[in-house]
């Protein structure tokens, strides 16, 4: 029944490669779907209590969320700034608007001091009781063009809603201790928000929704005889604009027992589905639908990046390969099928990015599996030195979970050719030209196959007595391979941890850990700028909040135009 | 001013990086520092005194055949930022194979840095203890089992000298070989409860002391220039 695998169709399979990594698609354990979910079965309240604009919409609002007995608010600082002012660059200084998540209600205090601080951003200062700060810039493209449209009682054309995805775009969503917030380690014990990032995406999905209400205030004061609201179908089309850049790539870093956790999480779910030993008839002729969403969104996603282009016209074509496959089993009967007979089928024959789409739209089938796993995506980042293990056992574990390291030649300055550092300008992280740009002595140890690679070298040049040692004499003799020693340990038991590429080498896309990242988060309409930054959409296709219910939080994912009818 | 434990951690890290000390010991330090600066033992201010002492002088190095010799170790008026997650981690070894171990540090000049070290490690054994002789000749102790961390002044028969510490670790909280001592005044009850108390206050380094500590972290950061501005993060605003 299958096609059998040739050397020539086989795609790496690596899971943690950094080309894979970037082909990856936002699914149901993502975080923005999880937030949703479980704001409907908690049955979170969100009332906007404030909306103090002028009439060209500058001015605060605040919206407030009641969960159980528990409030948070959100306000939300909309100002003028100069076209000049207006920059997507964390060195920006000025946006258009800006917004704090908090716990509680906002007293006079607070607002006083959210007011000084909050539209400073970076600059200002936060305590504990604030979980979450952003910001966002109006889109160029569109914002203006729906304020026309709806002030002259019109509605826009969802092609230009579609074109651009968003009214506002955020350029940075801070959280978990940055500038004073609550730290993690607090509001996951004091607060409702215990899930990664489940704050940030509440605040993200507020303020997609206040980007609506800012565009009719606007435009109903621009004319209040003709102006209109905007219709739901396009409405719901409309995400929240977020531009990423590189300080996402040493998070991935950073935090490898936090990256294995998401990564095994989704491939638990894969693996239950797959013992499931049949295919239902409906189940099937969903999945087909989903297939056919997927393949549309991709058809209308529109990105101006010459690489995500051909991405996305390669997908088209090979998910209509997946489709064939599986109309071809829909003709023989699902029940003689299951899910792994559709997965092997793509790891052959499409490419990485429609492997994954393949995967997260079978997990679209099976919440009773993947749900519960996404309440469970948390872990600690501690990383602990086995100290009592011996240097030998150090060494056969890099032999054997570092191959790929080991085996660089380093001494290539192609393959040391970039350094990543922070800039003294607002600490923004940056990736430098080690051989044509200054600063390379301040690089920061990202470089995981290079330190590996030393390590190894160090230990196997020394006299073999030395592999006898424990881990804690080794140490003491040799302290600086303290750092490198205790991630090499801790993740023997993280198989999802380690990116398993040298992010020094010149041929690196750092983008494809940014799009890794942004795909858990439940970002999606990829549009990468450069190879160090891409615009990407949150919340395309979900129901506002009025529309929210345990149908309509279900299938919002690869929203294409006609998906609101 | 107010700062998280993040803002705290993070700029500890760099500042250690900024001195010199290489990846891993300088995540060590800035943890201890952190922590000590969470739960009101001022690390940052301590940190700050130490600073020129350790600026650019990092040795860690243990000389192993002494600590296999004797439970008495010379410290040597080094930092324990240096020298104690080595040597904790060897003490950990040592405890498993033998189940209780009891070691003196002479001539340790930051005792206080062995409270997160201790407090690290009583996650993986059942027991450990310290005591030490502050700056105004005080005996204080530090009894960690498990997750409950007690600090104060001791009455106990025990007294170190002037900068020596007494630490004893043990597989097992009832063994007989523990020396027991007893609180004068217990001063600090460190667990969950506590630490979120300690975390809605957030963290209050000195002004001055902060200062001294940023400027250190600042030494890991690249000059601007306008082709770092541009090349480094992609370039480009692309406002539309």
């Amino acid at each position: 029944m299958l096609q059998k695998p040739s050397k020539k169709n086989i795609f790496p399979s690596d899971m943690m490669s950094l080309e894979r990594m970037g082909c990856r698609y936002p699914s149901r354990l993502s975080f923005s779907r999880s937030m949703l979910r479980r704001m409907v079965k908690e049955n979170w309240h969100i009332d906007r209590v404030r909306f103090e604009l002028d009439k060209d919409g500058y001015g605060c609002a605040i919206y407030e969320v009641k969960i159980t007995k528990q409030l948070y608010s959100l306000i939300c600082f909309s100002q003028y700034i100069d076209e000049g002012e207006r920059s997507d660059r964390v060195i920006a200084e000025k946006w258009d608007t800006s917004y704090a998540l908090l716990i509680g209600k906002i007293s006079t205090k607070d607002f006083e001091r959210l007011k000084t601080n909050i539209p400073l951003q970076e600059a200002g200062r936060n305590s504990s009781k604030e979980l979450v700060i952003s910001r966002a810039n109006k889109s160029i493209r569109l914002f203006e063009k729906v304020v026309c449209s709806l002030s002259k009682g019109l509605q826009p054309e969802i092609r230009d809603i579609n074109d651009v995805g968003y009214l506002l775009r955020t350029t940075a969503v801070y959280g978990s201790g940055k500038f004073g917030l609550s730290d993690f380690m607090r509001t996951e014990n004091v607060t409702h928000f215990n899930q990664p990032f489940r704050a940030e995406m509440l605040a993200v999905y507020l303020v997609r929704e206040f980007s609506v209400h800012l565009v009719e205030h606007i435009a109903f004061h621009r004319n209040p005889k003709k102006a209109v609201k905007l219709k739901k179908n396009i409405k719901q089309h409309l995400g929240i604009g977020n531009s990423t850049g590189l300080g996402m790539a040493p998070f991935v870093i950073k935090h490898p027992k936090l990256i294995h956790k998401w990564i095994n999480q989704f491939e638990n779910a894969l693996k239950k589905i797959k013992q499931i030993t049949s295919i239902e008839n409906n189940r099937f002729e969903k999945y087909l639908i989903l297939l056919l969403k997927a393949q549309t969104y991709l058809n209308e996603v529109l990105t101006y990046d010459k690489l995500q282009k051909e991405k996305n016209k390669k997908s088209y074509k090979d998910i209509k390969k997946i489709i064939k496959f599986c109309k071809t089993i829909k003709n023989k009967s699902p029940a003689s099928f299951n899910w792994n007979d559709i997965i092997t089928f793509a790891k052959i024959n499409v490419c990485f990015d429609v492997q994954e789409i393949v995967k997260v739209q079978i997990l679209e089938l099976y919440p009773n599996i993947t749900d519960p796993l996404a309440e469970d995506m948390s872990i600690s980042d501690d990383l602990f030195i086995d100290s009592d293990s011996k240097v030998d056992e150090l060494n056969q574990m890099i032999k054997k979970n570092y191959n790929w390291a080991i085996n660089i030649n380093f001494n290539k300055k192609d393959n040391t050719y970039l350094f990543w550092y922070v800039s003294e300008e607002k600490l923004e992280p940056r990736l430098g030209e080690r051989y044509n740009e200054p600063g390379a002595s301040l690089e920061q140890p990202l470089g995981i196959g290079k330190m590996v690679n030393d390590l190894y070298k160090f230990i196997n040049n020394l006299d073999k007595q030395i592999l006898s040692l424990t881990i804690a004499e080794f140490l003491l003799l040799y302290p600086e391979y303290r750092g490198i020693v205790r991630r090499i340990q801790t993740l023997a038991n993280f198989k999802y941890g380690e990116i398993r590429d040298n992010i020094l080498a010149k041929t690196v896309r750092p983008i494809n850990m940014l799009r890794f990242k942004l795909s858990f988060f439940g970002a999606s309409r990829y549009d990468p700028k450069s190879d160090r930054w891409v615009r990407v959409s949150f919340f395309p296709g979900a129901p506002f909040y009025n529309d929210l219910n345990q149908n309509s939080v279900e299938d919002w994912g690869f929203a294409t135009m006609n998906s609101y009818h | 001013m107010n700062f998280s434990y993040y803002e705290i951690y993070i700029t500890s890290l760099r500042a250690f990086n900024g001195m010199g000390f290489p990846f891993g010991a300088d995540e060590d330090a800035a943890f201890m520092t952190t922590w000590l600066e969470l739960y009101r033992f001022q690390g940052i201010k301590k940190l700050a005194k130490l600073s020129k002492k350790i600026d650019k002088k990092f040795d860690a190095k243990i000389d192993l055949e002494k600590i296999k010799s004797s439970s008495l170790i010379n410290i040597d008026h080094s930092s324990l930022l240096m020298k104690g997650p080595g040597l904790f981690d060897y003490f950990y070894q040592e405890t498993k194979k033998n189940h209780y171990i009891k070691i003196i540090l002479n001539n340790c000049i930051d005792p206080i840095f062995l409270i997160p070290l201790a407090q690290r490690l009583s996650e993986k054994l059942d027991f450990v203890s310290a005591c030490w002789k502050n700056d105004k000749n005080k005996t204080i102790g530090i009894k960690i089992i498990k997750n409950k961390t007690l600090v104060g002044e001791l009455k106990s028969k025990i007294v170190p000298l002037k900068k020596q510490v007494f630490l004893q670790f043990s597989t097992n909280k009832k063994s007989s070989k523990i020396e027991k001592f007893n609180f004068h005044k217990i001063e600090y009850e460190i667990n969950a409860k506590f630490k979120q108390q300690c975390l809605e206050k957030s963290l209050n380094p000195n002004a001055d002391d902060w200062k001294i500590i940023s400027k250190l972290a600042h030494r890991t950061f690249v000059p601007e220039s306008e082709e770092s501005r541009q090349k480094g993060a992609g370039g480009g605003d692309d406002n539309d």
